[in-house]
């Protein structure tokens, strides 16, 4: 039986592949072997097929080496420029960087700067917080004047006779005092004062002596003349006497209705100088 | 056609009737105004305007004196010296532009313009008010006397004047900054107040029973004299309080000295409950012979004098903090 060639011999036969020798005897055999050359015809039939498809394919030239070179040559250009931005970004960022370096030619300039900023913080803060405080209602406090513990008040002054030497008599008068007991504040070893209660009905005085004082500062400068002005201030000070010492007396003797008249007539004394003093202002101001 | 003549007829009549009637407005106010403004006397620099019984005039000066007078007439005139003229800028209340004026004001030129400048008070002329009897005066000056009398109702301020209040019958406001106040014969609520001058009134009452007399000085002495009010009140701070006549049945007088004296000089016969306070250092000195109370203090203890003499129709209550208090028989 004769052998026939394999599909690969074949293939190499069209490829230009095999040696002589083996070529001749794959010739002379396809003249003898309808078989084989039939096979032989459907690998060429395939070969025209794939080369008319992959004729673009195989058309491309391999790049050369000129070409090789452009390309390195480009790709290194490239990268050259990416290294030369680098460069700068770092030269910039050092030279800024440089400027807090601590140089001795900077560094009271620095300090200046520092101390500034701090003062002003501070005294903005400050401001802040007396804004603060000022928009804030501080509610009144009342506060219990305590009560003077004393000793009770003696009776009254009398006239007590007695003897001289000579045998004549003299009228003299006994005068108990009046202790006033001081609390001792057993920690500190010291005494304290203790505000003195207010009589009944004085408090509204102080309140309308309060509000009219505060209502002529509030009016600012008077437009009195000098002598007017002396005037005002003379009858204020004796009036300002008269209610210490009648407040003394009436502190001293609150149930003396005498003392307390006399009192409540110093305050009203002052309430009439303060309403005159505002109304004098007032027709000052109209007559402008 | 007809129909746009018709049209054009009545918008033409609707066009005169407020022609017509703007300008009546016009001519009453033009009237109206003419009433407001003065009236000017040819021969002097007189201003006078038709009044009502109780019109109240108003007046602001500078430092010229003004003199007011109460007459017969409903007519308010005003007369000015000096060179200057005067203006009467009056209120009529209903549309009558023949009514009297109930409110005026008064005005005077200033210095050589001529001109008027209302709200300044700064004339230096003097000036004479005539005005019904029954009229009420506000006043208000600088620097000028002020004299009021034969009028209904007075209030008067000054910074540096003097006022004399005469025949007053109605009330009386008076408030002076450097000048005295001298009232008399006058009657109604009183309120005098100086701040540095000394306040005088004689014979006055009151009208209705809760009319009160008010008499208040810092610094000068306040002398009340024949007063016939319910309720009296005279304090001075610095100055003396002197009460002088016949004490009132069922009255009560308030008479009040910081560093001054409190004289009351009264007749023997007087019937009054007293209630005296000085400050220790201080005397009280009565005339009158006094019934204390069974706890009241003894008599020689001289800061206080709480009792009644006669039956006790008065009340006093005189307190001096520095001064002495005097009870005298007249």
């Amino acid at each position: 039986m004769r052998e026939h060639i394999d599909e690969g011999t074949l293939q190499s036969y069209l490829d230009g592949e095999l040696s002589h020798a083996i070529q001749e005897r794959v010739i002379l055999h396809l003249a003898s072997c309808d078989e084989c050359a039939l096979m032989l015809n459907d690998a060429q039939d395939e070969l025209e097929m794939l080369s008319f498809a992959l004729e673009p394919a195989l058309s491309v030239t391999v790049p050369t080496e000129s070409l090789r070179e452009k390309i390195n040559l480009a790709v290194s250009q490239n990268q050259q420029i990416q290294v030369q931005k680098e460069s700068r970004l770092r030269g910039f960022l050092s030279a800024l960087t440089s400027s807090f370096v601590l140089k001795p030619q900077f560094t009271v300039g620095f300090a200046a700067v520092i101390l500034a900023v701090l003062i002003g913080a501070v005294f903005l803060f400050a401001n802040r917080q007396d804004e603060r405080l000022a928009g804030m209602d501080i509610p009144k406090i009342d506060v219990e004047v305590p009560e003077i513990t004393s000793t009770p008040t003696p009776d009254p002054v009398r006239n007590v006779p007695a003897k001289k030497g000579d045998g004549t008599e003299t009228t003299t008068a006994e005068n108990r005092k009046v202790r006033q007991q001081r609390p001792v504040d057993k920690n500190s070893g010291t005494r304290k004062t203790v505000t003195p209660r207010r009589l009944e009905g004085e408090k509204s005085y102080l309140e309308a002596i309060a509000t009219l004082e505060k209502a002529v500062v509030e009016q600012g400068d008077l437009d009195m003349r000098p002598t007017l002005r002396a005037e005002y201030e003379k009858n204020l000070a004796v009036v300002d006497k008269a209610i210490n010492e009648t407040q003394k007396q009436a502190r001293k003797n609150p149930k003396d209705a005498g003392a307390v008249q006399l009192l409540y007539a110093s305050y009203q004394s002052k309430i009439d100088l303060l309403n005159a003093v505002s109304s004098q202002t007032q027709l000052s101001a109209s007559l402008k | 056609m007809k129909f746009l003549i018709s049209k054009f007829v009545i918008a033409l009549l609707f066009v005169c009737a407020f022609t017509s009637a703007f300008a009546q407005d016009k001519e009453k106010r033009k009237e109206r105004n003419k009433d407001f403004t003065y009236e000017n006397d040819k021969d002097k620099n007189t201003a006078t305007v038709a009044a009502t019984p109780n019109v109240a005039v108003i007046f602001c000066g500078g430092s010229g004196r003004i003199y007011v007078r109460g007459w017969e007439k409903n007519e308010v005139r005003a007369v000015s010296e000096e060179g200057s003229k005067v203006k009467l800028i009056a209120i009529k209340h209903n549309e009558d532009v023949s009514a009297p004026a109930s409110q005026i004001t008064v005005q005077l030129t200033e210095g050589e313009s001529g001109r008027f400048h209302f709200g300044r008070c700064e004339n230096k002329s003097n000036i004479e008010l005539y005005v019904p009897r029954g009229a009420s005066v506000d006043l208000r000056t600088r620097e000028g006397d002020i004299s009021v009398e034969k009028i209904a109702k007075a209030k008067l301020r000054s910074m540096n004047g003097s006022f004399s209040i005469r025949n007053v019958n109605g009330s009386v406001q008076a408030e002076a900054t450097s000048g005295d106040i001298a009232l008399d014969d006058s009657s109604g609520s009183i309120t005098l107040n100086a701040l540095s001058g000394s306040i005088d009134v004689r014979n006055v009452k009151s009208i209705e029973p809760v009319d009160s007399m008010s008499a208040v000085s810092l610094s000068g002495d306040v002398t009340l004299e024949n007063t016939n009010f319910l309720r009296v009140e005279g304090h001075s701070n610095s100055g003396d309080v002197m009460l002088f006549g016949k004490l009132i049945k069922g009255s009560t007088y308030s008479l009040r000295s910081t560093s001054g004296d409190v004289t009351i000089i009264i007749p023997a016969a007087s019937s009054f409950r007293v209630e005296a306070y000085v400050l220790h250092g201080g005397e009280i000195i009565c005339d009158f012979p006094i019934t204390k109370p069974t706890n009241n203090k003894p008599l020689k203890d001289t800061t206080k004098l709480v009792g009644t003499h006669g039956t006790g129709d008065s009340t006093l209550i005189l307190i001096s903090v520095s001064g002495t208090i005097h009870l005298r028989k007249k």
